[in-house]
């Protein structure tokens, strides 16, 4: 309830349908473009924002507005912007000292990066030339889900990792400082007979950590990972660790820095000559090296030796499963120094559907006969020497997607189908301040007797314990249907859509924890 | 006064409308409603909405007559929408008082044909009235919980029925209509429309330069009202130095309004459960700025659709020369205060805005409006109620979230501390204040079932 004391007010409830205002409407009106989260590395929501065209200027211009919204859904500014024509809003990020805002142009061929200080005032522009080839393998990788554009590092700058198309595709990272700090750039080699990819996992007041990916060509099954290690100050490259196919395969999902500044590796470790890709992992790793690149902890955990001896059976009817398979979406470190691997279990199971689609088409059917089951919630808890204490299993309804290909291993299949977000995960939520994770996944509840429910589900960890909080995404006999999304530290904001008046409204709510 | 032509313009209005109007009212005199917000004589509501309403627009004639229909077309259907959405609170004891005042400003001035007047209650904290030109007026609930006096309301009720008698509703609309479609507006819309570059800053800029004429046509729109609203009123007996002092005393309470001070930390400090600080902690925000920034801000926007108070409050001293020495206001409000007040904190539980019950909790206890019997047992249901909201994640629906641009600093605090509240501290403070304050109160039996409910939680 606004503040609005006008007094003694005329009342209209009036609807001006007239031409002439409609005409006027339409030449004031604003045309939204895109809107987007700001959103930080541990999915904590800084706020929202909305990019809209406003007119068409001379000289090929248009002059935008950028609303950006705080993480409470208030106004707090709607910023005036001319570009080119073909100017698109790509992404935003905040880190405690300005707001960046990442432009592309397909046709004039740029990126451009544009800062606001904490006054609102634009501060600067950065311009980045780029070929189409290069927007055109940018756009694909962001897609996939897992790629940072623009990474803030807080209280200090942005690192803006785009591709560069050398003598084959490689990639540019762009240190942006907002503490007064120098600009540097880390750039993948220009004569390089491979194909490079970076993806920053990690950037603090020390260092930058990056997985650098390479592959001979875009079509080679075979990818080596390397985490290379860079001074935040300078771009210095300082170290790099190695896991490569043939020797020492591992799929390096997340990093962290220590408070004695040693820098921990997570994630998967496969048999040498293994492809990380395809084959199936042996463990989880957690490596622990100090700033000079020196191995100061390696410790691993098999599936067979110790994760299978404590994984919970999981029950189908009266069968009793086979572990299967899980894919981890987050490894997080609580401040205590504990660590927790959270994923989702699933199976390769015949799909019902795909083999009477096959069956009909006398097998000339390009649907797949094989299915990804995906089940229960599973949350990883290891000790501070990454010693494997604890499986948590959260029960959630069965979901199903079908194979990409019948032929390729589960794991080839999970790790496309996740980018094409076939998992129930959505994310997870760090509050470093309180020691607290937030892990949410889709539910697709099936109660006997009862109609199926779909809910977004949470599984909170806090003081040690867990908790659940589920929130049913329709209300009413389906009149009221809610989608969930990312809202600030502890919250999420509801869209609530109600058919019957065909309105919807937004709403952070707090997750509760128990 | 100069305005007889136009009440037998109205009343030709009237005579099609009369005998649905007298069914009404007799209906709403029979019938006991279920609730006080949905009247069980919703449906002759209906019918009278509609025939108000389809009166004024069969009388507008004229140019534009058919734009200006439009403009009021289904306007009952969204009053209905709004009773539905329990907007207004249906008391037939207020409904009562109400036409006690009423009654003595229509003896005092048999011209006013106020038949097919009727008079919806608002639940709104804000003390303000209105009329929406066919007959129907709002008053908000805060209007009676503010004043003291029944002059003061009396006065209000005058400016009210003044903007019906001037058909300032109709004019407004016409004028917008006529604006909108004149020859000067429509060449300009052609301008901006072939133009190629810069349609909408112009466009805007047009938008700009109609509102501010509106807003012209708005402010003149209420002296005019306070001028025939004199009239009226110093006719009726009541003192006609109310007419400034009603003015006066919503002026300050536009400068009180929702800035008296709730310390949370010491109503929600226990003995066995103390009060946290992060309760009420802020998150960084995006920018440094003290008000919002928009580059798009029309200058419309910006200003105020009514006169200052203190311009009307002078300009009725100097026409008019009201007799501010005949002494103090002797009536009294206290028989409808007895139903406002309790309604007031009653609706914001009702509809949920339940950071606002906790104001008027603490801002009515605090100045002895309300007693501690029901000031704790209402305290407690409101921390009933912001637990099942939180358990079904709706608070955020109902309880904005803190706003760092909005003067309403007091509910910016409360809000911070209902949103940051836990699920579970929630709990712990609602067993803790019931607790605390169980051997205050006298009857118990609903403070009770609510301590009950936070034991059973714990």
């Amino acid at each position: 309830m606004k503040k609005t004391i006008t007094l003694f007010l005329m009342l209209l409830c009036l609807s001006f349908a007239s031409a002439q205002e409609k005409t006027i409407n339409e030449i004031t009106s604003f045309k939204i473009r895109n809107s987007g989260t700001l959103m930080d590395k541990t999915n904590n929501v800084d706020g929202y924002y909305f990019f809209y065209e406003v007119d068409k200027l001379k000289k090929g211009q248009k002059e935008y507005a950028i609303q950006i919204l705080d993480n409470n859904l208030n106004d707090v500014a709607t910023k005036s912007y001319v570009d080119n024509k073909n100017t698109f809003l790509v992404q935003s990020k905040f880190n405690n000292q300005a707001l960046i805002f990442a432009m592309t142009n397909y046709k004039e061929k740029f990126y451009k990066l544009i800062t606001f200080d904490r006054q609102a005032n634009q501060v600067e522009n950065i311009q980045i030339p780029v070929s189409k080839k290069e927007m055109r393998w940018l756009n694909a990788m962001k897609q996939t889900g897992n790629f940072n554009f623009l990474f803030p590092v807080d209280n200090k700058g942005f690192l803006f990792n785009y591709v560069r198309d050398n003598s084959k595709l490689g990639y540019g990272l762009k240190y942006v400082p907002t503490d007064g700090g120098t600009g540097w750039d880390y750039n993948s080699p220009e004569d390089s007979k491979l194909i490079h990819t970076l993806n920053p996992i990690e950037a603090n007041e020390e260092v930058v950590v990056a997985l650098e990916g390479t592959k001979k060509s875009l079509l080679s099954q075979t990818i080596n990972y390397k985490v290379i290690v860079l001074d935040i100050k300078t771009g210095a490259f300082l170290f790099e660790s190695k896991f490569d196919r043939k020797d020492n395969p591992r799929l390096v999902t997340n990093a962290f820095l220590t408070p004695e500044k040693n820098l921990v590796l997570l994630g998967e470790y496969f048999e040498a000559g293994d492809n990380i890709m395809k084959d199936k992992s042996l463990g989880l790793f957690s490596e622990t090296l100090d700033l000079k690149g020196n191995i100061v902890s390696d410790s691993k955990i098999s599936w067979v030796d110790k994760i299978d001896p404590m994984m919970p059976a999981e029950i189908d009817g009266k069968k009793k499963k086979k572990r299967g398979y899980i894919y981890f979406h987050d490894i997080v470190r609580t401040q205590k120094g504990t660590y927790y691997a959270i994923g989702e279990r699933y199976r390769k199971t015949a799909s019902a559907g795909g083999i009477a689609a096959m069956a009909l088409s006398g097998g000339r059917s390009g649907n797949s006969v094989t299915q990804l089951t995906i089940t229960n919630a599973a949350i990883f808890e290891f000790d501070e020497k990454f010693n494997l204490t604890d499986i948590k299993v959260f029960e959630k309804g069965k979901s199903r997607a079908p194979s990409i290909t019948d032929f390729g291993s589960p794991q080839l299949n999970a790790h496309v189908l996740k980018s094409f977000g076939a998992f129930d995960y959505e994310f997870t939520q760090l509050d470093q301040k309180r020691d607290r994770f937030y892990a949410t996944f889709i539910d697709y509840e099936r109660l006997k007797g009862q109609k199926n429910k779909t809910a977004f589900k949470t599984v909170m960890y806090n003081a040690g314990s867990f908790s659940e909080d589920k929130i049913y995404l329709q209300e009413d006999k389906g009149r009221t249907q809610y989608r969930v999304m990312p809202g600030k530290l502890g919250n999420v904001m509801l869209l609530e859509y109600n058919k019957k008046d065909k309105t919807v409204q937004l709403h952070l709510e707090k997750l509760n924890v128990q | 006064m100069a305005f007889p032509a136009k009440i037998m313009s109205l009343k030709k209005i009237y005579v099609t409308i009369i005998i649905v109007w007298l069914s009404f009212v007799q209906t709403q005199a029979q019938e006991n409603p279920s609730n006080n917000y949905i009247p069980e004589n919703i449906a002759a509501l209906k019918v009278y909405l509609h025939n108000v309403n389809k009166a004024r627009i069969d009388a507008i004639e004229g140019k534009f007559s058919s734009k200006i229909k439009k403009a009021f077309k289904k306007r009952d259907e969204k009053m209905v929408e709004a009773i539905e959405d329990s907007a207004y609170f249906f008391s037939k004891e207020l409904d009562d008082h109400l036409s006690s005042v009423l009654k003595k400003i229509y003896v005092a001035n048999p011209q006013i044909n106020a038949e097919d007047f009727y008079f919806f209650v608002r639940n709104s904290m804000v003390p303000n009235a209105g009329s929406y030109g066919d007959g129907t007026f709002e008053v908000n609930l805060g209007l009676f919980t503010n004043f003291e006096s029944e002059d003061e309301l009396a006065f209000v009720l005058c400016h009210e029925i003044a903007h019906q008698l001037l058909q300032h509703s109709l004019k407004r609309v016409t004028k917008r209509v006529i604006d909108l479609n004149s020859k000067e507006t429509r060449k300009k819309v052609r301008e901006i429309k072939s133009r190629r570059y810069g349609q909408t800053k112009a466009g805007l800029s047009l938008l700009d330069e109609l509102n501010i004429d509106m807003l012209d046509h708005s402010r003149d729109a209420e002296v005019e009202a306070d001028s025939l609203g004199y009239l009226l009123f110093s006719k009726t007996g009541y003192k006609k130095s109310a007419s400034m002092s009603s003015l006066l005393k919503l002026k300050k309470v536009d400068d009180m309004v929702y800035n008296y001070e709730v310390k949370l930390d010491s109503i929600f400090n226990f003995e066995g459960y103390s009060f946290k600080p992060h309760w009420l902690e802020e998150e960084i925000s995006l920018f440094d700025i003290k008000e919002e920034i928009n580059d798009f801000q029309l200058s419309s926007d910006t200003l105020k659709t009514h006169p200052e108070l203190q311009f009307r409050v002078d300009r009725i001293k100097n026409n008019f020369k009201p007799d501010v020495a005949s002494g103090a206001l002797t009536t009294s409000l206290s028989d409808i205060h007895e139903i406002t007040v309790p309604q007031s904190v009653q609706f914001t539980i009702d509809l949920k805005f339940l950071d606002l019950s906790i104001y008027q909790l603490v801002h009515k206890f605090n100045n002895k409006i309300i007693d501690a019997d029901y000031y704790y047992t209402t305290m407690a249901k409101v921390l009933e109620r912001v637990y099942i909201a939180k358990r079904d994640h709706k608070l955020g629906k109902h309880v904005p979230h803190k706003n760092s641009f909005s003067d309403e600093k007091v509910l910016n605090q409360i809000r911070l501390f209902l949103h940051n509240l836990e699920l579970t501290e929630i709990k712990e403070i609602g067993l803790a204040f019931c607790g605390t304050n169980q051997s205050k109160i006298t009857n118990h039996k609903k403070f009770e079932s609510i301590y009950q409910f936070f034991k059973n939680l714990n």
